[in-house]
């Protein structure tokens, strides 16, 4: 059982780690590219 | 004028980010405690609820890649968006391969008894998941969008023919790994077990879909970014080298 535990372990910490790493990058360049007088972010 | 959102959620993303964690949690819940251990592989059974569907995604996103440099390659079809796909299909399909690699290295251990084995399908896989780094690294490595497009389309097929390879080895070769579970006339899968897979089959293509969409919206970002960018250090450049206005100073 312990296998089948780190299997589904591994492959949801890859998922989520790529996940949180493109929502993260794509926040940063949604930030970058406001305008710096602009409104204020939703 | 549109102001870009400092969070990229929009209704597509948020219905189907919701509906691949719903589906997850049943995969999950019916994966690990509902469906029954198999007559053969026991306990093991349950990693056919993630090693199958993730290595479909894996193909998927090598498919989509290839789709996409094709249509870039066509000259009456060539835009950027085609290029866009074919680098976020690209980069998802790397990681579901990596996954694929990882869960099926745990199963080979407990059916096989080691981690890895020079397998044609292992090696196939393997070899797959070093062109998605290349494919990566070659991206990153030419400036010219053009020349990047074209450079990393002659890959992107290589890949998609390597997915053929890998996805006959089974039947190609003499193989440790097992053939195909549910493709095929009459599945060697019933009841439990086989809606269990099938649910897997649909949480890991909405969870592949999210990432798909996201990735293609980071694209466009990063190709905005660095054409903004580069508009700004133009324009800081010109102001440099315009001629200052000295203040004279009267002689006494």
């Amino acid at each position: 059982m312990n296998y089948v535990v780190a299997a589904w372990l591994s492959c949801g910490a890859i998922l989520v780690a790529y996940s949180a790493r493109t929502l993260r990058r794509e926040r940063s360049l949604r930030r970058s590219l406001a305008p710096k007088d602009g409104p204020r972010w939703r | 004028m549109r102001y870009p959102q400092a969070s990229g959620s929009s209704r597509l993303t948020r219905v189907l980010g919701w509906s691949a964690l719903a589906a997850l949690a049943l995969n999950t819940w019916w994966g690990l405690w509902l469906s029954p251990p198999d007559v053969v592989q026991g306990q093991f059974v349950r990693m056919l609820y993630i090693h199958p569907a993730v290595a479909t995604m894996c193909y998927a996103g090598f498919g989509v890649c290839a789709l996409g440099s094709v249509a870039w390659l066509w000259p009456r079809l060539r835009s950027p968006r085609w290029d866009r796909l074919a680098v976020a299909g690209a980069e998802v399909g790397a990681v579901f391969c990596f996954a694929t690699l990882v869960t099926g290295s745990i199963w080979g251990r407990a059916s096989w008894g080691v981690w890895w084995t020079w397998d044609a399908r292992l090696t196939l896989t393997a070899i797959l998941f070093a062109l998605s780094l290349g494919y990566l690294a070659l991206r990153r490595s030419i400036d010219n969008p053009h020349s990047r497009a074209l450079a990393s389309s002659m890959v992107a097929v290589l890949m998609a023919l390597t997915v053929v390879v890998d996805h006959y080895a089974t039947v190609w070769f003499v193989t440790l790994h097992q053939n195909e579970t549910l493709f095929q006339p009459d599945p060697t899968i019933h009841g439990w077990q086989l809606a269990t897979m099938l649910v897997s089959f649909l949480a890991f293509g909405l969870v592949f879909a999210w990432m798909m969409v996201h990735r293609y919206r980071l694209e466009v970002l990063e190709e905005r970014y660095e054409r903004e960018g580069f508009t700004s250090a133009l324009e800081a450049r010109r102001s440099e080298a315009l001629p200052e206005r000295r203040v004279e100073v009267p002689a006494r």
